[in-house]
C-alpha cells in the first residue's frame, strides 16, 4: 500500500471524526471529504471496477468523473470526492 | 419557487452576473452543485476549516466576490444541482431536501469546465489525477495528491498547478509538455494590453525555475505503470504532430501523476435546455452559440464563463457582468442608456482578452498524436470499461457515429454521462474513419444533465 499522504499545515481542520472503511477505523476531521480522508490514511483504492475488477481511485476530485463512487452508509454510487465525512459513517469499497 | 433571475453556478462568471443584476434591483437566486460557493478556480475551504494564513490569491479573490454578492442581496442555494428544463423558464433542481422547480424570468448558466481527459495506457490506476483534481485536493482539502509526482499536459493550468504543488512540498520529477517551450513568446504581443496576466505567467515560470522543477518541452506522457497504484510514468520526445519518437523513452518512478490537456466547457446543461452548440476547431471543443451579450439560442437563457468557451476567470467575470447588466435592462431595472454605458468598459476589456485567448489557443493547439496514445487494451470509457479495441470491433460491425458506438459498446453510457470519453471517442472515430473531428456529431443530450439519484446522499447532513 502506498504511504499515507500528508495533511498540510497552516489550516485548522474541524473536530475529530471517526468512521470506518471496510471495517477499518478511519480517523478524519470535519470538513474533509471521504476521498481526502482515505488518501490521508494511505488508502488509494476507492473501488474495484465491475468488469475487469481493476482498482480505481480519485481522478477528477470535483464530482465529474464518478470514478470515486463508494458505498456510504449503505447507499451505493456515492461520490467520495464530494461527500464530507461524518461521525460513525460506514464506508465500503464495494 | 419563483425568482427574477436564476443563476446556475457560483464560480466567477455566475457570481459576477448575480452581483450586477442584483445591484440593479433584480431578485437573484444562485444554485450551485458544491457545498461552498466559489467554483473551481475560486475554490473556498470547507466551512469547518480555518486558514491560519492569508490563503492564495484565488482564494482571496473568490472570498471577496462572494462577499460582494452577499452584500448585493444575492441568495445562495448550495449543494443544489440543476438538471433539466422541460418548460421554458422553469429549471428542475435537486438537493438534499428533494426535487424542486424554479421559475425564473431569466436564467444564467455558468457551468464551468473540466480537464480534457486523454486516454493513455495506465490512466485508470489509483494515483492518476487530472491537473484540476490535484489542484482541488490541494486547495480545497489541503492534502497532497502524492509525494513524488510527474505532471503532463499543456496550458496555463499545468503551469499554475506545477508551481502550487511544488511549493506545497511535492517533489515534481518532471513536467512533460508536448508543446514547444517558445510558445510563451508567441503569446507576448497579445499580452501587452493585459500585462497582469503576463506578470502572472512569468511569476509562475520563475517560481518553477527557483524550485528547480524540470520542465520537459516537446515530451509527451505515453504510459503510466503500476498494478495496485501508480509506480512509474514514461515520457517520450515528440515530433511536430506530437507523435512519440521511438527510442526517446524516459521513465520516472513516481507515486502519482497529474494530467491536463486544457479544459472542456461543461455544455451538458445548456444542451439539455435546448441551447445550440458549435464546434471550435482551434480549441477542439464544442461550445454554445451566443449573442454579443451572451444570450444563447434559447431566449432568456444566458451562458457565461468557461462553460461557454474556456478563457479563464477574468474573462468569466467580465462576461458575467455584461450578462447581469443586460438582464437588468431586459427586466426594466436599468435604463437602456445606463446599461450600455455600464457594460462598455467590460466589453472593451473582453475584446482585448479575446486576443489573449486566441493566441493561447494557437500556442497550445492540440496535435493528432495526443489522441493516438491508447493501445487496443487501453480503456477509453472509464465508467463502462470500454477499450479502443471494443470501439474498433463496433466500427467493423458497422458503427459510424458516437450514438452507434454507444449502443454497440455502452461507451459513454455510465454515470459520468460521457464527460470522460466523448471528446476522446470523437477524436478516435474521426481518425479511424478519415473525417474531421468537427463533423463527428455529439450524441443527443437528454436530461438529467447530471445523474440525480445519488445527489441526496452527497449533500445530506
Amino acid at each position: 500500500m502506498p504511504e499515507a499522504l500528508p495533511r498540510l499545515p497552516g489550516v485548522d481542520r474541524g473536530k475529530d471524526i471517526i468512521c470506518t472503511c471496510d471495517g477499518d477505523l478511519l480517523h478524519a476531521y470535519a470538513g474533509e471529504t471521504v476521498a481526502a480522508a482515505l488518501l490521508a490514511a494511505g488508502r488509494r483504492t476507492l473501488r474495484q471496477s465491475p468488469r475487469q475488477d481493476a482498482k480505481r481511485g480519485l481522478f477528477c476530485a470535483m464530482g465529474i468523473c464518478f470514478d470515486c463512487v463508494m458505498t456510504i452508509d449503505g447507499q451505493t454510487g456515492v461520490r467520495a470526492c464530494l461527500t464530507p465525512v461524518r461521525d460513525g459513517m460506514v464506508i465500503a469499497t464495494r | 419557487m419563483h425568482t427574477e433571475l436564476l443563476v446556475v453556478g457560483a464560480g466567477p462568471a455566475g457570481l459576477a452576473a448575480a452581483i450586477e443584476a442584483s445591484r440593479a434591483g433584480v431578485e437573484v437566486l444562485v444554485v450551485d452543485d458544491n457545498l461552498q460557493p466559489g467554483g473551481q478556480i475560486y475554490r473556498q475551504l470547507p466551512r469547518e476549516f480555518t486558514d491560519r494564513g492569508r490563503g492564495g490569491s484565488d482564494f482571496r479573490n473568490g472570498r471577496a466576490l462572494i462577499a460582494e454578492a452577499t452584500a448585493a442581496g444575492v441568495k445562495f442555494k448550495q449543494g443544489c444541482t440543476a438538471w433539466g428544463m422541460f418548460e421554458a423558464g422553469v429549471m428542475d433542481v435537486v438537493d438534499a431536501s428533494g426535487a424542486d422547480r424554479i421559475q425564473a424570468a431569466r436564467i444564467v448558466i455558468a457551468a464551468g469546465a473540466h480537464d480534457r481527459p486523454v486516454a493513455v495506457p495506465g490512466w485508470t490506476l489509483p494515483g492518476v489525477f487530472t491537473v484540476g483534481g490535484a489542484q482541488a485536493l490541494l486547495k480545497g482539502q489541503r492534502i497532497l495528491p502524492g509525494r513524488r509526482m510527474l505532471l503532463a499536459g499543456v496550458g496555463p493550468l499545468l503551469l499554475v498547478v506545477a508551481s502550487q504543488l511544488s511549493k506545497a512540498g511535492v517533489e515534481i520529477v518532471a513536467v512533460a509538455e508536448p508543446a514547444s517551450m517558445w510558445i510563451g513568446l508567441n503569446v507576448l504581443p497579445a499580452l501587452t494590453r493585459e500585462w497582469p496576466l503576463l506578470v502572472d505567467g512569468l511569476r509562475y515560470r520563475s517560481a518553477l525555475l527557483r524550485q528547480r522543477v524540470p520542465w520537459l518541452s516537446r515530451r509527451i506522457l505515453t504510459r503510466i505503470e503500476g498494478t495496485e497504484a501508480v509506480t512509474a510514468a514514461v515520457v517520450c520526445r515528440v515530433d511536430q504532430d506530437w507523435r512519440p519518437i521511438p527510442g526517446s523513452e524516459q521513465r520516472f518512478e513516481v507515486d502519482a501523476v497529474a494530467m491536463g490537456y486544457g479544459l472542456l466547457p461543461s455544455i451538458e446543461l445548456p444542451r439539455v435546455c435546448g441551447c445550440a452548440v458549435e464546434y471550435d476547431g482551434l480549441a477542439r471543443t464544442w461550445r454554445p452559440v451566443r449573442s454579443a451579450r451572451f444570450e444563447s439560442s434559447v431566449p432568456g437563457v444566458f451562458l457565461v464563463g468557461d462553460g461557454a468557451g474556456v478563457a479563464g476567470a477574468i474573462v468569466a467575470i467580465e462576461e458575467g457582468r455584461v450578462a447581469g447588466l443586460t438582464i437588468a435592462r431586459q427586466l426594466g431595472k436599468l435604463r437602456s442608456g445606463d446599461a450600455v454605458q455600464k457594460a462598455a468598459p467590460h466589453l472593451k476589456r473582453l475584446a482585448a482578452l479575446d486576443r489573449v485567448r486566441h493566441a493561447l489557443d494557437h500556442a497550445y493547439a492540440l496535435q493528432p498524436g495526443l489522441f493516438e496514445l491508447g493501445g487496443p487494451e487501453t480503456i477509453v470509457c472509464r465508467c463502462e470499461e470500454v477499450t479502443f479495441d471494443d470501439l474498433e470491433q463496433a466500427v467493423q460491425d458497422g458503427a459510424d457515429s458516437p450514438t452507434m458506438l454507444r449502443s454497440f459498446t455502452r461507451c459513454g453510457m455510465g454515470p459520468c454521462q460521457g464527460r470522460m470519453c466523448t471528446a476522446s471517442t470523437a477524436e478516435w472515430l474521426a481518425t479511424r474513419t478519415g473525417r474531421d473531428t468537427g463533423s463527428i456529431p455529439l450524441p443527443p443530450a437528454a436530461p438529467p444533465a447530471k445523474p440525480v439519484v445519488t445527489l441526496g446522499a452527497l449533500a445530506a447532513d
